[in-house]
């Protein structure tokens, strides 16, 4: 197991550069989530530290070592595939041995290794099946199944889950952190599903065009978004944003939708105000009037979509709370729980 | 996002593309160019030599003067009917095109479209390509006695049929691999929408073939320009095809080098505009063809 | 309209069918009937004797046969060999280059579409001892000319060269079209696994690619059998019986010996043993492909 060491990190396609200032320290044997919109350089910042895109500037250090001349097959790193990646041609024993063959090691090691890994992942009545013949899921552990046969230094997972549905989806998150556990293999993991980077990182790296927003622990960052990006990319339902100009320690954004501030803020500055659902209090006594829009259950919760001065808002509520669409309410928001950006999306300090 | 260039130092990029597996690259590239060079090779000294006077050919002059006498010598000159066997070889092939199109095509859907008792398909199926394998030489001979039978011999029409007959495996083959490629959603639903089969056939299916058309056209025309055994033995001088006028030149006592580069050249006319036009469709009828 | 809607699964399938049965089952049917007769056509008239020994006895004195089937066999195996490993190492090295990739597609086809008697021809003036390029290039480096189709020993490799030159685009465009075709992803999961070049081409690439292969293979076997047109413009079967091939003495016999019926029975055998080589060729497809 290696720590990974990202410094200064920018990458150019002929004049575009598409990555720059991408600065990151991975411990030994953590789990860091690479977490971003389409098209904001994850999965290519992932296939520079693999080995299969050119490093324009800066370095990475794997295990210490700097391996930004090396070949894929020099750093020692095994990778999941979104689309597994499976060699059509072998069936599940051979691909799973692959690696083991080329370095030529005895075939009793390779016995062992692969039918340790394949028990632990169940894949023990599939060895002789050629991808062809198995389900997705299957071929999904089959892929994970090679890559921890190598025991490398560095696992790296390029959205392994995109293409499962639903329901085995959140079966495999479980597996793959139950797995990570048991391992404790450094694994840097790339997805756009901000619910997998929630429930399986130690620490989430949001990334946004080409630069990294916010480094830090699933719930610190939840909490303490430090842009406006990150407050609206991470958590579901999404953050609710209302933009005004603040006066007086309270911020206008529409006739009847006015929040009350406790912060510093240049007066006339306009800021956006980013507050959760979950902080959203639904009483007779609250400040703002708001009427509802749509009620959705879920189960264990509630979530109500209310219209306030014209104003989306969503509210999480719990479900012994009866509401109907067209209802009218007043909404109660703590100013503490409210979260401040600037215009350009950063956050100001509280 | 810019950032100036002078910021980032850019060294050399470390991994190769995934797709360079033996050479790519630079390597990649002088092969390419030797192979487009050897390719054309060939004919590039032909085309020179056929503007060039025979004596300069013998010479090995270079440079030369050019001179349009061998073209004109073999179009126009009193001795040859090349004007003639180019006529006979336009017929020829437009005609069996034509034709092996049309019967071609309605076959292969027939075959394609609608539930044939397995000896059936696979029988004919089989049957073409078997003979497609065996050297046209074998059944040139039968054809022979039969057609100076039937008071055929020497007749543009045995030399049509007797080229679609050729042409028809692959030419169904490679409709059938055009066919498959259909969704049979759409024909169901121009049934659905009131269509007779052979409307369906007429107004869904064929207009979403017409690729396929095109690249079974452009190569049944080019076998038959092409096509030499059968034209040398079953045609006599006035029906003669082009590739049998250049065999005439190679046969002559004396060979007139020149008018024959010449002749050569003018006979791979139609293959240069084909090519230029239909590259795409020729490269892709030939490899789904191949790939059956 | 209505009948013809009702009878379009039949009328659409029978031109074809009756096409084909009349020119080529019946013919073949005909060649049997050929190969135990003596035809002759004199005077506008045709008469055939019934002399089944007759063209046997051709058959066995017939002193062109052994060296036409080996130069056959020589011919299709050395050319399709050549071929085959030609347009495979042209495909792989080319597929890595980003630019020009259109233009040699196009410039690939060129040799398929030519006329193959036009190929013979120019070949013949490319050979030529006299003022043919190569023996130009020869004497113009001091080397001695050579007798590329006028020596009995080199006549048929200058055959087989001018195959190769016609059908090493065809091997290259279809296997081409295969490596271009290869997934990447399972390509860069191999390098990442560990997998030099020389592993990857051996152990991923080429298994990869095997179905093309065996396509493209199958197919030029096929043809090279066939072949005729270029050895016929190029040495007509000479020097000697150095060229001669099994196809071009099939039609010596029949249209400048005029032998009909010794024609067919040649006919005849020739056709079993392509059968015999199709059926052989098939079953060991079949063991490879599992």
């Amino acid at each position: 197991m290696a720590s990974v060491r990202i410094r200064n990190v920018a990458k150019r396609f002929d004049s575009v550069v598409v990555m720059q200032d991408i600065d990151l320290d991975v411990a030994d044997g953590e789990f860091i989530v690479l977490v971003g919109a389409s098209g904001c350089g994850k999965s290519t910042l992932l296939r520079m530290i693999a080995g299969l895109e050119a490093i324009t500037a800066g370095d990475i250090e794997i295990g210490g070592r700097r391996v930004n001349d090396l070949e894929p097959r020099e750093r020692d790193v095994a990778m999941v595939f979104q689309s597994y990646a499976l060699y059509p041609h072998l069936d599940v024993r051979e691909n799973m041995s692959f690696s083991l063959r080329l370095r030529k090691r005895p075939d009793s090691e390779i016995e062992r290794m692969v039918g340790g890994t394949a028990s632990t992942l169940a894949l023990d009545a599939l060895l002789d099946r050629r991808p062809r013949a198995l389900s997705g899921g299957q071929r999904q552990r089959v892929a994970m199944g090679r890559a921890i046969v190598r025991h490398p230094q560095l696992f790296l997972f390029d959205e392994p889950l995109s293409n499962l549905d639903a329901k085995l989806r959140v079966a495999m998150r479980t597996e793959i952190r139950a797995l990570h556990q048991r391992l404790h293999a450094t694994s840097i993991y790339v997805t756009h599903d901000q619910v997998e980077a929630m429930t399986m990182a130690d620490r989430m790296v949001v990334m946004n065009a080409g630069r990294i927003e916010q480094i830090g622990r699933p719930l610190d960052v939840y909490d303490h978004p430090e842009t406006l990006y990150v407050a609206q990319f991470i958590g579901s339902p999404a953050i609710n944003v209302w933009r005004g100009p603040v006066e007086q320690g309270t911020l206008r954004a529409a006739p009847g939708a006015t929040l009350a501030i406790d912060a510093n803020v240049p007066p006339g500055a306009t800021v956006a105000a980013a507050f959760r659902p979950e902080h959203v209090e639904i009483d007779g006594t609250g400040t703002i009037a708001a009427r509802v829009d749509v009620v959705e259950t879920l189960g264990p919760e509630t979530y109500v979509y209310l219209e306030a001065g014209g104003l989306p808002v969503c509210a999480r509520v719990d479900r012994t709370q009866r509401l109907s669409p067209g209802d009218p309410v007043r909404l109660r928001i703590a100013p503490a729980a409210i979260h401040l950006f600037d215009q350009g999306g950063r956050r100001l300090a509280a | 996002m810019a950032t100036p260039a002078a910021t980032l130092r850019i060294p050399r990029p470390a991994a190769t593309p995934p797709l360079s597996i033996v050479g790519g690259g630079r390597i990649g590239g002088v092969f390419l160019v030797l192979t487009v060079l050897a390719v054309l090779g060939p004919f590039a000294w032909i085309l020179v030599a056929s503007f060039k006077y025979q004596i300069a050919i013998y010479s090995g002059e270079w440079p030369f003067t050019p001179t349009l006498s061998n073209y004109a010598q073999v179009l126009f000159g009193r001795r040859s009917d090349f004007l003639g066997n180019v006529v006979n070889s336009l017929v020829v092939a437009s005609a069996s095109t034509a034709l092996v199109l049309v019967v071609g095509t309605l076959a292969a859907y027939s075959l394609h479209r609608f539930r044939w008792p397995a000896w059936v398909s696979a029988g004919f199926l089989g049957w073409t390509l078997v003979f497609h394998m065996i050297p046209v030489m074998t059944l040139i001979g039968p054809w022979y006695v039969a057609f100076r039978e039937l008071g055929l011999y020497d007749t543009r029409i045995a030399l049509i049929l007797t080229h679609v007959t050729i042409n028809l495996p692959m030419t169904v083959w490679l409709m059938r691999a055009f066919f498959r490629e259909i969704p049979p959603e759409i024909e169901e639903a121009a049934l659905v929408d009131g269509c007779r089969p052979l409307e369906a056939f007429r107004r869904v299916t064929l207009p979403l073939v017409v690729p396929g058309l095109i690249a079974a056209g452009i190569l049944a025309f080019i076998f038959s320009w092409n096509e030499f055994p059968i034209a040398l033995n079953l045609t006599s001088r006035e029906l003669a095809t082009v590739p049998v006028a250049i065999a005439l030149f190679a046969q002559q006592y004396e060979i007139q080098h020149a008018q024959m580069a010449a002749a050569s050249i003018i006979s791979t006319i139609p293959a240069v505009i084909l090519m230029a036009l239909g590259q795409r469709f020729i490269v892709r009828g030939l490899t789904l063809g191949a790939v059956k | 309209m209505d009948f013809l809607n009702r009878t379009f699964r039949h009328w659409s399938l029978l031109p074809a069918v009756v096409l084909f049965v009349l020119l080529t089952a019946y013919p073949v049917a005909n060649l049997v009937r050929m190969s135990v007769s003596t035809i002759e056509f004199a005077q506008g008239t045709e008469t055939w004797t019934f002399t089944p020994l007759r063209n046997f006895a051709l058959l066995r004195a017939d002193e062109v046969i052994p060296p036409a089937v080996r130069n056959t066999l020589i011919f299709v195996v050395a050319a399709v060999a050549i071929e085959m490993v030609l347009g495979l190492a042209l495909a792989l090295l080319v597929a890595g280059v980003s630019r020009g990739k259109g233009l040699v597609r196009t410039v690939m086809i060129l040799p398929i579409l030519v006329p193959p008697v036009a190929i013979g021809s120019m070949w013949k003036l490319l050979y030529n001892y006299d003022f043919g390029i190569f023996n130009q290039a020869l004497t113009a480096l001091h080397l001695p000319p050579v007798n590329w189709l006028g020596s009995t020993s080199i006549a048929l490799w200058s055959v087989i060269l001018v195959d190769v030159w016609h059908w090493v685009p065809f091997v290259f465009l279809i296997l081409f079209a295969a490596v271009e075709a290869l997934p990447i992803d399972v390509l860069e999961a191999a390098r990442v696994d560990g997998a030099t070049r020389s592993q990857l081409l051996r152990r991923v690439v080429l298994p990869l690619l095997k179905p093309a292969i065996v396509v493209a293979l199958l197919f030029r076997t096929i043809l090279a059998f066939k072949v005729f047109d270029e050895v016929f413009l190029l040495t007509s079967g000479g020097p000697g019986t150095s060229t001669e091939l099994v196809t071009l003495h099939l039609y010596k016999v029949f249209f400048e010996q005029n032998q009909l019926g010794y024609g067919a029975l040649l006919s005849l055998a020739l056709i079993a043993a392509i059968l015999a080589f199709l059926l052989v060729g098939r079953q060991a497809t079949k063991a490879v492909r599992v």
